[in-house]
């Protein structure tokens, strides 16, 4: 049997691989779009972020029981940066352009759609921070 | 067990990785379909003197004459010399005879070519009563869509080009972010000045993302603009073909 990850850990595991995805998807809409610079940069940090998350290496140092309250609160904020930036992405008629497959618009529409998609389930481990990692009433 | 669980792992991010190229090949296939394409500014909307620019399929050709109507893939459609606009809509003169003229429009049917005389009202306008060009022809026309598919295209480069800044700045202050709370949970020191540098790469991706998404909506409207001017340049060709008496 295997021990579960705390929410806390499946957050941040979570979260990097937004953050993989988002940079993957920066990286090939750099391709698409002839940026060079753009395509090292996201893929050296996708493959990071993705190395970290199945290795779980840096989420292992995080304390259990440490984030509570506003902590969970300032996580928080880290799905709705995502959804908020990527929503304003989220656009179907960049899909074609005077007519034929725009390819970048494509590949921004797949990134948003998984970025959203992502955020959205980073929302799962949150709640269940609120229920174990809560500050007990009248504990001494 | 956790050696499959991270082997799963490792699976679902390659697939993930693997399926966002895919998609990225697959789309630059399709775009690389006849038809017009901006991104990478891979068309030429306006040539002017560019010499011979044969348009294929000819093998024997007949006398043309003015009037002569041709499909694209007709196989006795005249050589021609590409004065102005493009592969879909554009005016030059026969190889054989620079005292005609072939113009060609687009529609989703495809590509249509009449043959006039070089001094057509068709391409330089009709004349009023003291003889001066009302400025309605096909030369006046071509010219504005080229115009208009410059700025689209300047448009979109500049929208891509922010775009890539944008997301590189946001995904380092995503980066930061998580980093921030990754030290807020492990307890560890200096975690402010972490926040405060995700912050400083994030309000810029927000800002330049907004830019060219206004990029986004001044090219819609051109798009737009460029929609009706094709529209004008047919319903120009047609007048040619009922002057004809061409069906």
């Amino acid at each position: 049997m295997t021990k579960t990850p705390s929410p806390t850990r499946r957050f941040f595991t979570l979260a990097l691989y937004l953050l993989g995805w988002l940079s993957l998807g920066t990286a090939a809409h750099a391709l698409a779009t002839s940026s060079p610079v753009s395509v090292v940069l996201g893929l050296v940090v996708s493959g990071v972020s993705f190395y970290l998350a199945v290795t779980g290496k840096v989420v292992a140092r995080v304390r259990e029981g440490t984030v509570t309250g506003g902590r969970i609160l300032f996580l928080a904020t880290i799905p709705v940066v995502v959804i908020v930036y990527e929503a304003r992405n989220l656009d179907f008629s960049r899909v074609q352009l005077l007519g034929a497959v725009y390819v970048p618009g494509v590949i921004m529409l797949i990134t948003a759609i998984g970025a959203i998609l992502l955020s959205a389930l980073m929302v799962l481990p949150l709640v269940a921070m609120l229920g174990t990692n809560a500050p007990r009433q009248g504990s001494s | 067990m956790p050696d499959n669980r991270r082997k799963l792992q490792a699976g679902l991010a390659a697939v993930v990785a693997f399926s966002l190229f895919v998609c990225m090949v697959t789309g630059g296939a399709s775009a690389r379909a006849p038809g017009r394409q901006i991104g990478g500014f891979t068309f030429t909307p306006h040539v002017t003197d560019v010499g011979a620019t044969p348009i294929p399929g000819v093998a024997v050709v007949p006398t043309p004459d003015s009037g002569q109507y041709f499909e694209e893939d007709d196989a006795n459609r005249p050589e021609v010399l590409r004065e102005a606009g493009d592969d879909w809509f554009g005016y030059g003169a026969l190889a054989s005879n620079p005292d005609l003229y072939a113009i060609w429009v687009t529609d989703e049917t495809g590509t249509h070519y009449l043959i006039v005389e070089s001094d057509s009202d068709l391409i330089w306008g009709d004349t009023d009563r003291q003889g001066e060009r009302l400025g309605n022809g096909l030369d006046g026309l071509i010219q504005q869509r080229s115009s208009l598919l410059n700025q689209i295209a300047e448009l979109v480069g500049l929208s891509e080009s922010r775009d890539n800044t944008s997301g590189t700045l946001f995904q380092i202050g995503i980066g930061g972010l998580i980093l921030a709370g990754i030290c807020v949970a492990a307890t560890l020191g200096g975690c402010g000045v972490v926040l405060g540098a995700a912050g400083a790469f994030l309000a810029p991706a927000f800002v330049i993302q907004g830019d060219a998404r206004e990029n986004d909506t001044q090219v819609e409207v051109l798009a737009t603009q460029l929609h009706d001017l094709e529209q004008l340049i047919r319903n120009r060709f047609a007048v040619g073909l009922a002057r004809t008496g061409t069906p």
